[in-house]
């Protein structure tokens, strides 16, 4: 079906059907990869702050170029490099590197079942190894895949069943199973009854077979309309659970971001002043005691 | 009917979603729910107030205080000021020069590039299609057709099959006009609002925007798996389709028609060459969103540039009047011993 006239790839209904933008796989917008390096760093977010690699660099040429310029000893000099490089660098950074760490490796342990990263497909090569594969014949590889944390709003949608999705309690399933998730651990942590609950223990641990014998056995109408019934409130278990264990990355995050700052820098501070200064006293010492000796000399 | 009840008394949900346990458990995620919302801007300044402000300051006004056994008035008063005033204002600057010129220069830079794009190419289809049109010439009219031809492309192909697809058009078609109708309030009173769950007529179309996509995506028959990003749709630009927030388009169809519609409906705005006029309109607002963001680096800049002079409070740094203290006191000590 023709839609309208400027189509400047041939959109046929062979190829809507399989738009990657529909397939569960997410390619970044457009409008992010064909900016260029420079074009990614000059922009201000909606919000209208500007991006952190921006931030960074307006933070490193001003705040601490012009502390330094205008420090009136070589104490203070030493002070904010020692203190404000590493400080400004983990205060931009800090938690969202933590956080994305952390969630790595929680997510990839099996235990639990739940999703709260999403892989997302990385196609492109960024400009540097790009420029460094042409000019200097290095062979960078995009990589295949990234992990990036989901908002709370999208974890939202992915935990709470929406009457209206047309492929109904299996459709919802296979969509935590393609990201990962054990659909059987996460249906097992709602509150169903205790019968109910063991009917679901007895079902196959794997996810297609789970979702097949689940949906597609007439004995379990009464379990799939059950947790369907769970699901769709919006404080459910699953929906709990899989927003504390987003949490728990945040919250570690934060803490380590700010005892680095507020704890650690400062005190290896005082302590590398405090060691230069009984070194200056030490040397002090010695220059005074250096200067008396002419006159302790007999005559 | 006992065993019924006794049963229903141990039921596991009875409590657990509810109860002091929960609400405990629950505190993190809504607290954290909330630094989410916050974006960059409010993750910065709670990690800048707690971990470098108070800190330093606490350190400032105990500085040497074992050897002069007083608060150091001056070196807590520079901490404090060189802080409070540079963190939240590197962050504070820009978005007051970037709302500024986004509402009374020139709405159409808060979007991104390839919505622009997109935007525009669905206009020169309009125009294209019957340049001499009469709605051309008229703002609600012309927003309509825009609103309609979103629709046709996102959702009307054979990647989307919908009962009912009429209505949805109306209701998107609709809600897309009263983006240009109501008025949004500054963005503080509005979360504002919003936790005190009270939305203006603005708002309250957003939200129905929003649940409209949602809708569509979900009922979408052609899919078995539920859909990923409920909240987005595909707009179609020339180099192919964009993914885009249902409130971000609404917000942006908005700041669209105020900036280029209000524009192209002028008489003789595009003098007789429609490629020209959209050319022109894509690199003025690509170039002053780059211009933007070097402007707020350099005032932002300027600003730290000044910041020494206001907080220096003596000739000589606390750092150097503290090595003079250590510097005496090895002296002193050295005296002593002598004697």
């Amino acid at each position: 079906m023709k839609i309208n006239n400027f189509n400047a790839t041939p959109v046929n209904n062979k190829n809507n059907s399989q738009f990657v933008a529909f397939k569960g796989e997410e390619v970044k917008s457009l409008g992010e990869i064909t900016k260029n390096g420079c074009q990614k760093l000059l922009t201000l977010d909606r919000s209208g702050t500007m991006s952190r690699n921006l931030f960074i660099m307006n933070a490193f040429a001003f705040l601490l170029g012009t502390r330094l310029i205008t420090s009136r000893d070589k104490d203070e000099k030493r002070e904010i490099l020692i203190r404000d490089v590493p400080s400004i660098v983990i205060a931009v950074v800090g938690v969202p590197t933590i956080q994305n760490f952390i969630s790595k490796k929680m997510q990839k342990s099996p235990k639990h079942g739940f999703v709260f990263m999403d892989t997302k497909k990385n196609p492109e090569l960024t400009d540097f190894p790009k420029w460094l594969n042409k000019h200097l014949g290095f062979s960078f590889k995009p990589k295949k895949e990234k992990l990036d944390s989901i908002k709370y709003s999208q974890l939202k949608d992915l935990y709470q069943y929406d009457e209206n999705i047309s492929s109904g309690l299996e459709g919802f399933s296979q969509r935590l199973a393609d990201k990962g998730g054990n659909v059987k651990k996460i249906y097992s942590v709602l509150n169903l009854d205790k019968v109910e609950k063991e009917k679901l223990a007895t079902l196959k641990d794997d996810n297609d077979s789970f979702i097949k014998e689940l949906t597609k056995d007439e004995n379990n109408k009464g379990l799939v309309k059950s947790i369907i019934g769970k699901l769709e409130k919006d404080d459910n278990a699953a929906l709990k659970k899989a927003e504390t264990l987003k949490t728990i990355p945040t919250v570690v995050g934060f803490a380590m971001t700010l005892g680095l700052l507020g704890f650690f820098i400062p005190k290896l501070n005082i302590y590398i002043t405090e060691t230069i200064n009984k070194k200056r006293s030490a040397k002090i010492k010695s220059d005074d005691s250096n200067t008396k000796q002419p006159s302790e000399i007999p005559q | 009917m006992n065993y019924g009840a006794s049963y229903r008394k141990n039921d596991v949900s009875f409590g657990s979603s509810g109860g002091i346990k929960n609400t405990f458990k629950s505190l993190p995620a809504a607290t954290f729910k909330l630094t989410e919302k916050g974006g960059f801007f409010l993750e910065f300044l709670i990690v800048d107030a707690l971990s470098m402000i108070a800190p330093r300051v606490w350190v400032g006004l105990n500085r040497d205080r074992d050897k002069t056994g007083q608060i150091n008035i001056q070196a807590g008063m520079e901490e404090f000021g060189r802080e409070i005033l540079s963190g939240p204002s590197m962050n504070l600057i820009p978005m007051a020069i970037a709302s500024i010129a986004v509402h009374k220069c020139m709405p159409a830079i808060k979007m991104d590039a390839a919505t622009l794009e997109g935007l525009n190419q669905h206009l020169k289809t309009i125009v294209d299609e019957n340049p001499n049109h009469p709605d051309l010439a008229d703002k609600g009219k012309l927003n309509k057709k825009l609103a309609e031809k979103l629709f046709d492309n996102t959702f009307g192909g054979s990647n989307f099959d919908l009962d009912n697809k009429n209505e949805y058009k109306n209701e998107f078609v609709d809600l897309l006009g009263k983006s240009t109708t109501t008025k949004p309030k500054l963005a503080l009173f509005r979360k504002l609002d919003a936790a005190r769950n009270n939305l203006n007529d603005y708002d309250k179309a957003e939200k129905a925007f929003d649940n409209l996509i949602v809708k569509i995506n979900n009922k979408n028959k052609v899919k078995d798996v539920a859909p990923d990003n409920t909240h987005n749709l595909s707009l179609y630009n020339k180099k192919g389709p964009h993914d885009i927030n249902a409130k971000d388009l609404f917000e942006d169809f908005r700041n669209y028609s105020k900036d280029i519609i209000d524009k192209f409906v002028k008489p003789d705005s595009t003098k007789g060459n429609v490629e020209r006029f959209f050319e022109k309109i894509e690199k003025t607002r690509k170039t002053t969103k780059i211009g933007l963001a070097v402007a707020t680096f350099f005032a932002v800049g300027g600003f730290l540039l000044y910041l020494p002079k206001i907080y220096q409070l003596s000739q000589s740094s606390p750092a150097e009047q503290s090595a003079e203290r250590a510097k005496k006191e090895a002296l002193a000590q050295g005296g002593a011993n002598e004697n």
